[in-house]
């Protein structure tokens, strides 16, 4: 005879129907913590987006109204002069003197001289401001009659034959940096980028600043770092700051960089630490009757649940190691990518309880006292961990002058190794995103 | 009648005081709803502790989310979705959820040789207790077709599966958990 079967179905839907398991306060704290920090930390984001975005806009405008415009350069091109055709084919057969294109540069000026009539008097001053002015907004257009020309002193003939060779230069810089570099030997005015000076290497310093999200992983079973942060999946964000400086050595058409980086949050975590399988020594007296202690009872306890808030701060140190790609935008500015990996070593700094709660209901002072809390052993047991991420970034940089270039990067990364916990430590599953600001130097 | 009313009007001061990110309001929902959905969490989870993740995640979603309840159906039952949802999610970010199905991608549902009879004496805990034997898969599945009352279509759909894996998985499921209860009769 068959067993009675049970009715799988109305059986469990019978009994989960109203069934109810107790919540704590601590689901409750960790829900709220949560909630509040995806509020507050959400807006956070836009900073330095914002940031990059007027940053790169400003490098662009500032770009754009110091030298020529590529647009301006089309227009260039359409209103030629056979003149000037003939010192870019004069450049083009990378004759090493130039002779041929600074000729041709004298017999066009002397066309044009006679064409225009002779103001004297003031010509020495307004050709000078003009020519500054050229040489600012980058409007005007070669070979009009309407571009003041030099007057016939020996200063103004030199300015002159930097203006026609300057242009070409510029036109060509981005497909024929030789020629630019040799150009630029004969105007005087090397403006050749940073970025393309090859086998030159350079170093960059300066603030970082981001924003990251971080979870702190469970420690393994039994440790005594099996913690678990409030927020899952990277909603405890805060603010790094710190400080990086950068070597970096041109490698075929990229940069490799590495270096040292050195920061901390600048606002703290609040952080659930959650002590499930934690287990502690102790002893007790075994008395008799009339109370006399005939023997100590050694007893282990197995803290099933011991919960306590704290606000920390994590502390890193970073060795990037990154690949750098320029693109010029024009002569002072261009964007920067950006893609490597780091190996970093952080650390957590402090533990402030703010919310400590004990299910077993231990007294407050004997939670304070360093057995049981999180506190003490936070401040004895240094936390540390190698761990490794990977990161991208895009960015911009301006040229301020021939050594310095000011660049600005937004990178964005996350943790690839080094996550799972070892015996008395916690991971670290973090995510983040860093802005940049460096000064590199060449030289 | 009336306490029926009270009830209905302080559950729309609730929503709406979620709505608007009032903190008590936040967490009067979560004690009113909370021992609920912990029990709903728990039984597509392997432990309490898992289960209480999951309702974290869970009321985070509520919360943020609360703003779209329109009302159309019971506060409890949209709650209930986001839930199942979240376990869902859960089920299949775990890092064995691409095997846990790959066997009876084409197995037919078993014969069940057991006898009808309805009614089966068994506490909540023992319940949860004997769900906890079953594998991942099997749990899933059985919670989603017996208990929550979804189609095998709709559960290979969630599950991204085959409708045949829902079907022979729940088989087994059920098959499976016939056999713990029974031999936990006494």
């Amino acid at each position: 005879m068959n067993k009675p079967k049970p009715d799988i179905e109305e059986t469990f839907r019978q009994l989960f129907n109203n069934h109810e398991l107790p919540v704590s306060d601590a689901d409750w704290a960790s829900i709220s913590g949560r909630v509040q920090m995806k509020r507050r930390g959400a807006w956070l984001w836009f900073i330095p987006a914002v940031l990059l975005l007027c940053f790169g806009t400003w490098l662009w405008w500032n770009g754009n109204h110091t030298e020529l415009k590529p647009s301006a350069q089309k227009k260039t091109n359409k209103t030629q002069t056979p003149e000037t055709r003939r010192i870019q084919t004069a450049v083009a057969s990378a004759k090493p003197t130039l002779t041929e294109a600074s000729e041709a540069a004298r017999s066009m000026e002397d066309n044009r001289r006679e064409k225009l009539p002779r103001t004297t008097g003031q010509s020495g001053s307004a050709t000078e401001t003009e020519s500054h002015e050229y040489s600012r907004s980058g409007s005007g257009t070669e070979g009009s009659n309407s571009q003041p020309v030099a007057n016939e002193s020996s200063e103004t003939e030199l300015e002159f034959l930097s203006l026609p060779v300057r242009r070409i230069q510029i036109s060509q810089f981005s497909s024929r940096p030789a020629m630019a570099n040799a150009l630029s030997w004969r105007s005087n005015k090397p403006i050749r980028d940073l970025y393309s000076r090859l086998l030159k290497p350079y170093v960059a310093f300066g603030p970082v600043t981001g924003f990251n999200q971080s979870r702190l992983q469970n420690g393994p079973a039994g440790s005594d770092w099996q913690g678990k942060t409030l927020a899952e999946r990277g909603s405890s964000p805060g603010f790094f700051g710190g400080v990086q400086a950068l070597y970096a050595i041109p490698v075929g058409k990229f940069h490799l960089q590495s270096g040292i980086q050195a920061g901390m949050d600048l606002t703290p975590r609040r952080t659930n630490w959650n002590y499930t399988t934690r287990v502690v020594s102790d002893s007790f007296p075994y008395r008799n009757v009339p109370g006399d202690t005939l023997f100590w009872v050694p007893v282990r306890y197995r803290d099933t649940q011991m919960q306590v808030q704290t606000e920390i701060r994590m502390r890193s140190i970073a060795i990037p190691l990154q690949w750098t790609r320029t693109i010029s935008l024009n002569p002072k500015s261009g964007i920067v990518l950006q893609g490597g990996v780091r190996l970093e070593r952080w650390s957590l700094v402090s533990g402030t309880t703010v919310n400590p709660q004990n299910d077993r209901t231990w007294s407050q002072q004997q939670f304070n006292g360093g057995i049981y809390g999180l506190t003490a052993p936070l401040a004895k047991t240094p936390i540390s961990r190698w761990q490794g991420s990977g990161n991208i970034g895009v960015g911009a940089y301006r040229r301020l002058n021939d050594h310095w270039v000011l660049q600005g990067l937004w990178s964005s990364g996350t943790q690839l190794g080094g996550i799972k916990p070892v015996q008395n430590q916690v991971g670290i599953r973090q995510n983040f995103g860093y802005l940049h600001m460096q000064m590199l130097f060449t030289w | 009648m009336a306490d029926r009313e009270k009830w209905v009007n302080d559950l729309q001061e609730l929503i709406s005081g979620c709505r608007k990110g009032d903190p008590n309001a936040q967490e009067q929902l979560f004690r009113r709803y909370g021992p609920r959905m912990l029990s709903i969490c728990r039984r597509y989870c392997s432990n309490l502790d898992d289960a209480r993740d999951a309702l974290q995640d869970g009321f985070v979603k509520v919360l943020k989310t609360i703003s779209k309840y329109r009302g159309d159906s019971a506060l409890e039952t949209w709650m209930t979705r986001i839930f199942i949802n979240t376990a869902i999610d859960q089920f299949k970010k775990s890092t064995r959820y691409a095997g846990m199905f790959s066997d009876d991608a084409h197995h037919e549902p078993e014969a069940d040789t057991y006898d009808d009879n309805a009614g089966f004496p068994c506490s909540p805990e023992e319940a949860l207790e004997a769900l906890d034997l079953l594998p991942p898969g099997y749990r899933m599945v059985f919670n989603l077709y017996a208990i929550e009352g979804m189609t095998h279509r709709q559960i290979a759909d969630a599950l991204q599966i085959s409708e045949g894996t829902s079907k022979s998985q729940y088989a087994r499921a059920r098959k499976q958990l016939q056999e713990i209860l029974i031999q936990r009769q006494p």
